[in-house]
């Protein structure tokens, strides 16, 4: 007599298997565990909880379609979060096109504002509650473009290095080294904005 | 300073330097205290988004999302059976095989409009040209080539000649 698989139970790559000889409810169950996740970074690019919801949907029926292209070189999560993240880059690439290119948009892409910006020496996140630093990361991220933005995302939370990051991206490492080097100047700035706010 | 130079501090605070442009950059900061101030403020940032990823919860149901989900893989299936079913012969047989056969053919046909080979009896190799008016036969034997051109004209009394003749 077969066992019956056991699927809250079983590890992803075994769910992977299972997915990829048809099995829905393999798959199923790999969204279930980590759509939280795909959701949170499609958001984390697009700051809208609308175009994220699509994103994440999309990036699902994606990772379904390219299920054989998997061999488990990185994890699943991992494999996704590629998906999702190439997918955010599409769109926000696609609103780009659509809108004119501002005189203060291309200042930024130079890091022309955060240049003059002095350096902040106090450490504004110093003694705050994780919960508390998260959202204030949050709400500074908000206010970054979405090349700072997608930067800092996949520097410092996907941990990609430059070359990776730039890969991506479709940029130079410099353009990669630049951006990144402007987005935490303006994040360090946004944060200590937000403290000073909270001080009040 | 240069924005190279504070490129080159942020490679050192992410570790992407040398070791040798590591230990120049570490005592170029021990001595200057703008950098100090920009790898601080780097520092910090960088400590700010360690395990400090802002946490989210899909604003769905698991169940609504998934039947969004198997319900647009479902869709795109279908729609992916009836592309495939209607290109099947302007893209699939003209792909994968009435390409070739027609290039191969084609380049057939110029051969053959070209020079036409054929091997006489005797194993040399004879090769007729089939420009208008005139007939040429060239033999290949080894070590000499024979070209024997017809003018078509009138049989006349004399003995046939011979209008050039190439050795190699």
């Amino acid at each position: 007599m077969s066992k019956k698989f056991d699927y809250q139970a079983a590890e992803d790559t075994k769910l992977v298997v299972s997915a990829k000889r048809g099995d829905m409810v393999a798959f199923e169950e790999l969204v279930a565990r980590h759509r939280d996740k795909i959701y949170a970074r499609a958001f984390s690019m697009m700051r809208n909880e609308d175009d994220a919801t699509d994103i994440a949907q999309e990036a699902w029926v994606k990772g379904w379609q390219r299920l054989k292209q998997f061999h488990g070189d990185s994890s699943f999560t991992t494999w996704m979060t590629r998906i999702v993240i190439n997918l955010c880059l599409d769109q926000l690439r696609k609103h780009k096109r659509q809108r004119a290119e501002s005189i203060e948009h291309l200042d930024e892409e130079l890091g022309g504002v955060e240049r003059q910006m002095p350096v902040v020496t106090a450490n504004p996140t110093a003694g705050l509650e994780r919960e508390e630093l998260r959202k204030r990361i949050d709400r500074a991220m908000s206010q970054l473009s979405y090349e700072h933005r997608t930067v800092l995302v996949l520097h410092e939370f996907e941990e990609l290095e430059y070359k990776e990051v730039a890969k991506i991206m479709g940029c130079s490492i410099g353009t990669i080294m630049s951006r990144l080097f402007y987005a935490r100047r303006k994040m360090a700035t946004l944060l200590a904005g937000l403290k000073n706010e909270k001080d009040k | 300073m240069k924005t190279e130079m504070l490129l080159k501090i942020q490679s050192w605070v992410d570790g992407c330097l040398p070791a040798g442009e590591s230990a120049e950059m570490e005592r170029f900061v021990a001595a200057n205290p703008d950098a100090q101030a920009v790898v601080g403020e780097l520092r910090m940032t960088k400590l700010a988004f360690a395990g400090n990823e802002p946490t989210l919860t899909m604003p769905e149901s698991r169940e609504f999302f998934w039947s969004k989900v198997q319900r647009e893989i479902a869709r795109q299936e279908a729609a992916g059976v009836a592309t495939e079913s209607a290109g099947f012969f302007a893209a699939g047989w003209c792909r994968k095989l009435l390409v070739p056969v027609t290039s191969f053919a084609g380049l057939a046909l110029v051969a053959a409009l070209v020079v036409v080979a054929t091997r006489t009896p005797d194993g040399s190799d004879q090769i007729e040209s089939q420009l208008e008016g005139v007939s040429t036969v060239t033999y290949g034997v080894p070590g000499m080539k024979v070209i024997w051109i017809d003018r078509n004209e009138p049989m006349s009394d004399e003995p046939t000649s011979i209008d050039n003749i190439e050795t190699k």
